[in-house]
């Protein structure tokens, strides 16, 4: 047919629409309509010449009485598409109603247009949403808005939603209920957001309801509607939206909305999914109902109390600590209760009706919260539970309730004292690093020959790069609790005077970071004693160590350091110490007493003393946006002559303003008003961690503008350095915004685009990072070379390869040659020892993440990198870069917390996630050597020799690597082997285990091949980028308590021994090959045999013992058979 | 289809009878020819084709054609230049587009020159150009309907008015072009007065007259009034031209360059 069309007897293309446009002025109207037709049907080729008769098109547009008008609307629309005018095309589209075909896809032309017409409907009805509680500081909305300001409010062109809904309908048709949600989200149409996740309409709701009514309707039809028949992608929907509101929604308010949305669904579906929930309430501040889910499900079946174990453990990784003391409250017993509980579980209920009471009654603000805290402790446990008997307004229950629901809830509750107590030790953060420290310490891999090769090459009077080799070598044993080095070299270290000593004792704090239960006595030594004076230097260090062990879980130490803090007296070291040491362990607790102690410090004005205060006090109220705090922090900068002073305090309002986005814009733009151009650097700070891991694009601008209009370089630098916190939680965008930053002719400029590129792209390895800061390691300015050799080890730190060849293996070679070159300045190699401490990090079992799997920001990670980012004006400071550092781990627990023997499957050869080949000893010689002359050929050779070596051992680490697995592989598939039931699965695993063998041999013989997956170990080391290729072995014995969320079994069926069996086995089965779904940090696992004896993981022991001197690897364990009478 | 054309045909054959007949009513050939449009839109065929050819498509075409070329003609008759153009404007779809897919009409050249003239009538002398520029080169001279025009903007351009004003009796367009002619007159008189204010302050009404070519005094004097000179004693005096001065945009050049300035210095 086509091929008629052509041949058709010389019938050529039109070439003008002269004659068509002619006929537009006829005085007949069908003969108009009729032109708007021809014209309709070649506007794409013609529309320069149509252009030129739009007057006329757009008269009969006007004309309400021709019938053909919305025809030349729509003609109208294409023109102005073609010429370009967005907006005169969005009007007329609008005008031509249904003809304006929203599902005609392939259309350039209507797919411009639905972008524009969404965009101008976000606009509008952002505007609807905001103009209720309109916030007057909303910089930059307001900008846009100013324009159409007094259109606030009013009600969105009614063509506009009409065409909008369309797009939705024609999206839901087509099943791109992802696209529709991105849409819903941007235009804040909460109902269309509901509608996206769970496939219903909301009766009555309208687009200009407003938000809190949607939210109600929500509720209501969650109440009367039964759980949704799920697609199967509802679960996905809803994790998807979760990651978009840490993404992409800038609006707080609206964020909240959202979140309480999503817990509403969450409720709805058929197994509600209690780790999502938690997270949402955890982000919205809800403590109550937290609390109250905890409790529910401490109650509830064995599987319930692990996904209770999960949910605290995440919560404790992601919650600030003035929530997770918040809830602790609020589910601990008053002494009454308590007292019952030990006796009956009948008591127990009593309790959680209490809990529940206080829930709903009492209004637990921020106050409240310090009130908690202001009560002086004894013993964790203790002060809380009185603590919480303080604040709880609520009565004891009368016991005639807590019977009844004992009653119903009959024999379920088993233990529940003693699941309470295991839920507190993970809510106290005792476990939780516990477990971390356990991992580091048996996993550690520092590679004590590079400090060796450092401290060889450094000239021994040179003081800076001396505390840069203390600061690396805290930051590589950062808590592995292994100090053999600075054993090893007392008389080395003894050089560290003054506040190098402060540095050195202070590094002691981050190598045992997390050593609760050993701090004091490790410390003990350096600790200010009454009676005796010891340096003061090694007495605030020691302090400051303090601090740094119990970061973020000052509980334990609270009532120390006050005490500390109280007997410094005027002794400015040990004050600075004691202040910051406060700051770290009280982080974020808000907690008054410690606020105001440090407060007087401050009113002291000494310089050092309050500067150490100054920043104390941000420490403490970090995130709280505390405007109290922020006023008299304010004040006392403009009344105080010390510029230290005055740093430390902008320093500290910004970290007050943490994650407060819009309400923190009052604050910010006083700071940025300032004539003081410290406060200004405080402001750029303040926009860094107010806006950090939002990538709102008006924070941007604002920085950008700071960044090249400020006068002052601190300033800029600061403020170039601010985008990098910024955009962490989108890092692949933050090397394109810093590219034209970088090439500045301002070197502080420079080094605050390395600054900026490090953090938001630290732990990623990112490509176009690297070869930005690459690039800039050659800059002609010092310290722009330190910045970038800093950054590139925060981007490559655990990235993966790590063979010689790789990024990190090239950076680690750079590195060498500027710690070692004796002309390379002093800065710069000051910034390259820091470098390789950080690639190094934590025995090489940490990375840096400022945002949790989910797109959360991590306040510690986040506040620790940013007062990190001031070591440039303040050394001491380096070390707060370890409240970064997450251990790369994988860790399963079982039901009473502890880990027992487990693997799963990392589908990926083990050379693309091994460690790094350690430095050979010869290369120590090699280091001194370099001081003689050594030809550049044979130092070539050399390298090609070792390069060799380092092959062949790494080959033969890989032979014995294979071997070791595939003996322990054996071990659970004999188990397994001899459970009733389970021979198919059983087999399936031996079988699988026997194809990895096969592999590995083929591997060792042929020295080409590696095996396609290796099986790891609990407690494994799972690299970030590991994490898509991680499964379940098919048949193990104990399966992660998250699955993938498809309909399961009811958990309640799981009741009787002999059904629970039946029912693993089938479990069992469904989870072969499953995907493992929680991808690093803590996997409660479900014990698919339970009656069998568990095998339990021996603590390793603390301290250097675990890793020898020389640095050969730890020999494997000897295969052993496990036989079932053991 | 074929019931339609064959409708149209014969609606087109009465109208035809009735425009060609010597008492020719206008208002039935306009009803009729109104109708015919109409008819038109139904055609598939028609530009801009698009779809199968259909067996009857040469027929709609030309039926089309000759339809435009009557009603620009009638439209002349009735002295409505916008519709002629319209008219015109249709038809060159068909005289360009369609030139190899269609017979030549026997129309086709006199339309064309009737639309050149009232170009060169309307005095759009840059228009008339890219007409004629449309035109092969070879019938320039050759086809008498193309060479009429042609030469009379030779002559106006020429300033030989005289020459214009004999070739209005050549009658070649005689019942068509009259119309135009009389146009064309009225466009040179204007151009005369116009060049006439330039180059002259004041002038003896005597001498206007014959400039102007208009036969009596009082024709004169209403002209000048509608062209605003005055008379007095038989002197015309032509209204002064103001001139325009020349004004340098200084503020806003030292606006611009300071901004440029600034600007330049926040490059970073």
């Amino acid at each position: 047919m086509s091929v008629a069309v052509q041949s058709a007897p010389g019938l050529p293309m039109i070439t003008s629409a002269s004659g068509m446009l002619a006929m537009l002025e006829e005085e007949q109207l069908e003969i108009k309509a009729y032109a708007l037709r021809t014209l309709n049907a070649v506007v794409d080729d013609f529309w320069a010449e149509i252009a030129e008769c739009l007057p006329e098109i757009e008269a009969l547009y006007e004309d309400e009485a021709f019938e053909a008008r919305q025809l030349a609307a729509l003609l109208a629309s294409k023109v102005f598409f073609q010429l370009g005018e967005l907006d005169d095309a969005l009007t007329y589209a609008l005008g031509a109603g249904a003809l304006f075909d929203v599902s005609a896809t392939s259309s350039e032309y209507v797919d411009a247009l639905l972008a524009k017409a969404i965009d101008e409907y976000c606009v509008q009805h952002v505007r609807l949403t905001d103009g209720q509680p309109r916030r007057a500081a909303d910089a930059d909305a307001d900008a846009d808005a100013a324009a159409g300001a007094d259109a606030a409010g009013a009600a969105v062109d009614p063509r506009l939603v009409a065409l909008v809904e369309r797009m939705f309908d024609s999206c839901f048709e087509r099943r791109q209920y992802k696209q529709a949600l991105g849409i819903a989200i941007e235009a804040r149409r909460l109902d269309v957001v509901y509608r996206a996740i769970t496939r219903e309409r909301l009766a009555a709701v309208t687009e200009a309801t407003p938000l809190a009514d949607i939210g109600a309707a929500a509720a209501a039809a969650a109440d009367a509607g039964a759980p949704i028949e799920s697609g199967a992608d509802t679960p996905a929907m809803l994790e998807h939206c979760l990651k978009a509101c840490g993404t992409t929604i800038g609006s707080r308010e609206f964020r909240a909305h959202v979140l309480r949305l999503l817990v509403t669904i969450y409720h709805r579906l058929p197994s509600p999914d209690y780790l999502g929930m938690s997270e949402c309430l955890g982000q919205l501040d809800d403590a109550h109902t937290v609390a109250a889910l905890l409790e529910k499900l401490m109650r509830g079946s064995g599987t319930e109390f692990l996904l209770a174990c999960q949910v605290a453990f995440d919560l404790v990784e992601n919650g600030t600590q003035r929530f997770v003391n918040r809830v602790t409250a609020l589910l601990l017993p008053p002494p009454a209760a308590a007292a019952a509980a030990s006796g009956a579980d009948g008591g127990a209920h009593g309790f959680g009706a209490a809990a529940n009471a206080a829930a709903a009654g009492a209004p637990a603000g921020a106050d409240d919260a310090m009130a908690v805290d202001a009560a002086p402790p004894a013993e964790p446990a203790a002060t809380a539970t009185a603590t919480a008997a303080a604040s709880s307004s609520a009565p004891p229950p009368p016991a005639t309730a807590a019977a009844a629901t004992a009653a119903a809830a009959g024999a379920a509750a088993l233990e529940p004292a003693s699941r309470e107590a295991k839920l507190m030790k993970i809510l106290s953060g005792e476990l939780p690093i516990a477990l971390h420290l356990e991992f580091l310490c048996r996993n550690n891999r520092t590679d004590l020959a590079i400090l060796h090769a450092m401290k060889a090459a450094v000239e021994p009077r040179n003081a800076l790069c001396h505390s840069a080799i203390v600061h690396a070598h805290a930051l590589m044993s950062a808590g592995t609790t292994s100090d053999v080095f600075l054993r090893d070299n007392l008389d080395w270290l003894a050089r560290a005077t003054n506040w190098a000593k402060f540095s050195a004792t202070a590094s002691l704090g981050v190598i045992h970071r997390g050593h609760h239960t050993q701090a004091m006595q490790l410390l003990k030594s350096y600790l200010p004693t009454a009676g005796l004076s010891a340096s003061p230097f090694s007495e605030g260090g020691a302090l400051y160590a303090l601090g740094l062990i119990h970061a973020n879980h000052g509980a334990p130490v609270r009532s120390y350091l006050l005490e500390a803090l109280r007997n410094a007296g005027s002794n400015d070291v040990v004050l600075h110490g004691a202040c910051l040491a406060l700051g770290l362990a009280l982080m974020a607790s808000e907690d008054a007493q410690a606020y105001d102690e440090l407060k007087a410090v401050l009113y002291n004005d000494s310089a050092i003393a309050g500067e150490a205060a100054a920043l104390g006090m941000g420490l403490v109220m970090a995130g709280s946006g505390s405007a109290r705090a922020c006023e008299e922090m304010i004040a006392y900068a403009h009344d105080t002559q010390h510029e230290k002073i005055i740093r430390a305090l902008a320093l500290g309002v910004a970290i007050v303003q943490y994650g407060r986005e819009g309400e923190a814009d009052g604050v910010i733009s006083s700071l940025l008003l300032d004539q003081d151009d410290i406060l200004r650097y405080g402001g750029a700070y303040a926009l860094a961690l107010a806006y950090a891991g939002t990538s709102t694009n008006g924070a941007v601008r604002r920085i950008l503008d700071i960044a090249v209009s400020d006068v002052s370089e601190n300033v800029r630098r600061a403020a170039v350095t601010a985008l990098g916190f910024v955009l962490c939680n989108n890092p692949a965008q933050c090397p394109r915004v810093v590219e034209l930053l970088a090439e500045s002719y301002n070197p502080h400029v420079r080094y605050g685009a390395t600054m900026a590129v490090g953090v938001a792209c630290a732990g990623t390895g990112n490509r176009d990072a690297c070869e930005m800061l690459r690039a800039m390691a050659t800059d002609s300015v010092e310290y722009v070379r330190q910045g970038a050799l800093i950054a590139q080890a925060l981007v490559l730190i655990q990235s993966s390869p790590q063979g010689p060849d790789s990024r990190a293996g090239q950076l680690r070679k750079q590195l060498d040659k500027a710690i070692s070159d004796k002309h390379e300045d002093a800065m710069t190699r000051f910034g390259a020892i820091l470098a390789s401490g950080l690639l190094e990090a934590g025995g090489r079992n940490v990375t840096i993440q400022l945002t949790s799997l989910n797109g959360h920001k991590k306040l510690p990670a986040i506040v620790g990198m940013a007062v990190f980012t001031n070591f440039w004006v303040w050394h001491p400071l380096v070390p707060f870069v370890s409240l970064a550092l997450t251990p790369t781990a994988l860790i399963g627990l079982n039901a009473d917390l502890k880990m027992p023997k487990w693997a799963f499957q990392s589908n990926a050869p083990p050379s693309t996630f091994a460690y790094p080949p350690p430095l050979r000893p010869e290369a120590k010689g090699k280091v001194a050597l370099v001081a003689t002359a050594v030809l550049s050929t044979s130092a070539k050779a050399k390298k090609a020799e070792r390069a060799k070596d380092a092959d062949k051992k790494q080959d033969k680490d890989k032979a014995e690597k294979a071997d070791v697995a595939m003996g322990e592989a054996g071990a659970p598939a004999d188990s397994d082997k001899a459970v009733a039931g389970k021979k198919a699965a059983a087999g399936a695993a031996s079988s699988a285990d026997a194809a990895a063998s096969k592999e590995t041999r083929v591997g060792a013989d042929g020295k080409e091949r590696e095996p396609p997956f290796q099986l790891l170990h609990n407690p494994a080391r799972v690299l970030p980028q590991q994490e898509g290729v991680l499964s379940v072995v098919p048949g193990s014995r104990y399966t992660p308590v998250i699955r993938e969320i498809a309909p399961r079994p009811a958990a309640g069926a799981a009741g009787a021994a002999a059904a629970g069996a039946a029912a693993a086995g089938a479990g069992g089965s469904s989870a072969a090959g499953d995907k493992l779904l929680r991808l690093s940090g803590f996997v409660l696992l479900d014990d698919t045999t339970p009656s069998e004896p568990q095998e339990l993981l021996e603590p390793a022991p603390t301290g250097g013992a675990s890793v020898p001197a020389n640095m050969e690897e730890p020999a494997p364990p000897a295969p052993f058979e496990f036989t079932e009478g053991a | 289809m074929e019931a339609k054309l064959r409708t149209a045909v014969t609606l087109f054959e009465a109208f035809k009878k009735e425009y060609d007949s010597p008492t020719c009513d206008v208002d039935k050939c306009t009803a009729m020819l109104n109708t015919l449009k109409l008819r038109m839109t139904e055609f598939t065929s028609l530009p801009p084709f698009s779809g199968p050819a259909s067996p009857t498509m040469q027929q709609e075409l030309m039926l089309a054609r000759e339809i435009l070329e009557h009603a620009a003609l009638l439209s002349i008759r009735m002295r409505d230049i916008p519709a002629f153009e319209r008219y015109v404007a249709q038809l060159k779809v068909y005289y360009n587009d369609f030139a190899t897919a269609l017979p030549m009409s026997q129309r086709q050249y006199p339309v064309l020159g009737l639309n050149l003239l009232r170009l060169l009538a309307q005095n759009r002398t840059a228009e008339f150009h890219t007409e004629l520029e449309l035109i092969p080169p070879a019938l320039h001279d050759a086809n008498i309907y193309i060479k009429y025009p042609t030469q009379l903007e030779q002559y106006i351009m020429e300033g030989s008015f005289n020459k214009v004003l004999n070739a209005r009796a050549d009658g070649l367009y005689s019942r068509e072009g009259e119309y135009f002619m009389s146009m064309l007159t009225e466009t040179v008189r204007e151009e005369i007065a116009t060049c006439s204010e330039k180059a002259y302050k004041s002038m003896s009404a005597e001498h206007a007259c014959n400039m102007l070519m208009l036969p009596t005094l009082p024709e004169l004097s209403a002209y000048v009034e509608q062209r605003g000179w005055t008379m007095s004693n038989g002197l015309i005096t032509f209204k002064q031209s103001s001139d325009k001065v020349l004004e340098l945009p200084s503020m806003r050049l030292i606006h611009e360059t300071l901004s440029y300035a600034k600007e330049l210095e926040r490059i970073v």
